[in-house]
């Protein structure tokens, strides 16, 4: 009787042990840090989903020019975008249109209404069926001359940005409109809620360089008054507020210090 | 002149007007567009007037947008939102300031 108690035990635990690695939320690769998955319509289409990664893009272009100026939405399946849509230069058709370059290279051209055997392996390199060896190659090749990060893609984006290793479009011609210099509040301090935690340095020049104003006012940050909001971290983990781009994309939340950074 | 030429050149002329039309009426609202949202940098410096006058453009244009095909509509409808929420939010700073 007590040998079957202990082999039920036994298998109990072992259970609960699977079920919690079933469901305990996976930390990402560096490189698959910051992927989305969008499937609106690709299915309908007899295409895979497309795997969107935001390192291939933000080494290049800030998150305002894709987010404000050709209208992309913050979160994965929202923008809703089709091929047609791309088939007369939206969204992603801005950039991948056959003709426009980045660093002289030749951008490609996306989505059509008919292709062959040949170009269904130009669609394949966003509609991806399956990991790509030569994508994650490049992704290396890039993180070695980046400063580096623990969390994330391991990569200090904001140092690389700071130190001129990657310089950033900010607007694309018929696209953006010219805008003057904006005035950048000063950096401000939240009290942290823990014992001993350092406040957080919140600093507005440092988002305003990749984000403008209208990426988190009001959509993400729609309280006025400085302090009528309560940020928890339940909240942040959860997506809301700072959560919206950090764990997603911008540096994870985890990384403590990068935010609670003033000194005790 | 040839009657005939006459009229042909004047339906050719009412012809390219009638095509004409369009494409200025929608480069009218692109460079309305274009006015309003691009004024988004200096929204923090804005009188609580000029942030009003703003919103009304932002509303008018918002329903010629609505009339445009879906690529268009979707894009453009974003991109408006965008600039007029924070020209909303930044108009409800002021006059949460001014009561102060």
């Amino acid at each position: 009787m007590k040998r079957l108690f202990l082999v039920c035990l036994i298998l109990l635990c072992g259970a609960g042990v699977l079920w919690g690695a079933g469901t305990k939320k996976k930390k990402p690769l560096p490189q698959d840090f910051g992927s989305v998955t969008i499937s609106n319509f690709s299915q309908q289409a007899g295409m895979p989903p497309v795997v969107f990664d935001h390192w291939v893009h933000r080494k290049n272009y800030t998150c305002r020019l894709c987010h404000v100026d050709i209208g992309f939405g913050m979160t994965a399946n929202s923008t809703q975008i089709r091929a047609v849509d791309n088939s007369k230069r939206f969204f992603c058709g801005v950039c991948h249109n056959g003709t426009s370059t980045m660093n002289k290279v030749k951008i490609f051209d996306a989505c059509g209404t008919s292709y062959t055997r040949e170009e269904y392996k130009r669609c394949v390199k966003c509609h991806a069926l399956e990991k790509d060896p030569a994508k994650e190659e490049a992704f290396y090749r890039f993180q070695e001359k980046m400063p580096r990060e623990t969390f994330g893609n391991g990569i200090n984006w904001e140092k690389a940005e700071e130190t001129g290793q990657l310089k950033l479009v900010d607007s694309l011609e018929g696209v953006s409109f010219k805008k003057s210099a904006m005035k950048v509040q000063k950096d401000f301090a939240l009290k942290g809620k823990v014992e001993g935690m350092p406040d957080i340095i919140f600093s507005h020049a440092k988002h305003t360089v990749w984000n403008g104003c209208e990426v988190c006012h009001p959509d993400i940050f729609v309280g006025i008054k400085k302090g009528a909001t309560k940020y928890s971290m339940i909240d942040l983990f959860d997506g809301k507020y700072c959560g919206v781009c950090h764990d997603k994309v911008a540096f994870p939340q985890s990384d403590c210090k990068r935010c609670h950074a003033k000194p005790v | 002149m040839n009657p005939l030429r006459v009229k042909g050149v004047i339906a050719a002329a009412l012809l390219a007007l009638a095509l004409a039309q369009p494409a200025r009426a929608e480069q009218a609202w692109q460079a309305t567009f274009d006015e309003t949202c691009s004024k988004s940098n200096q929204a923090m410096t804005m009188s609580v007037q000029e942030l009003r006058d703003l919103l009304a453009t932002c509303d008018a244009l918002q329903k010629v947008i609505e009339t445009q095909e879906e690529s268009v509509r979707k894009v453009y409808l974003k991109r408006l939102s965008l600039c007029r929420n924070l020209y909303a939010y930044m108009l409800e700073f002021k006059q949460s300031n001014q009561g102060k």
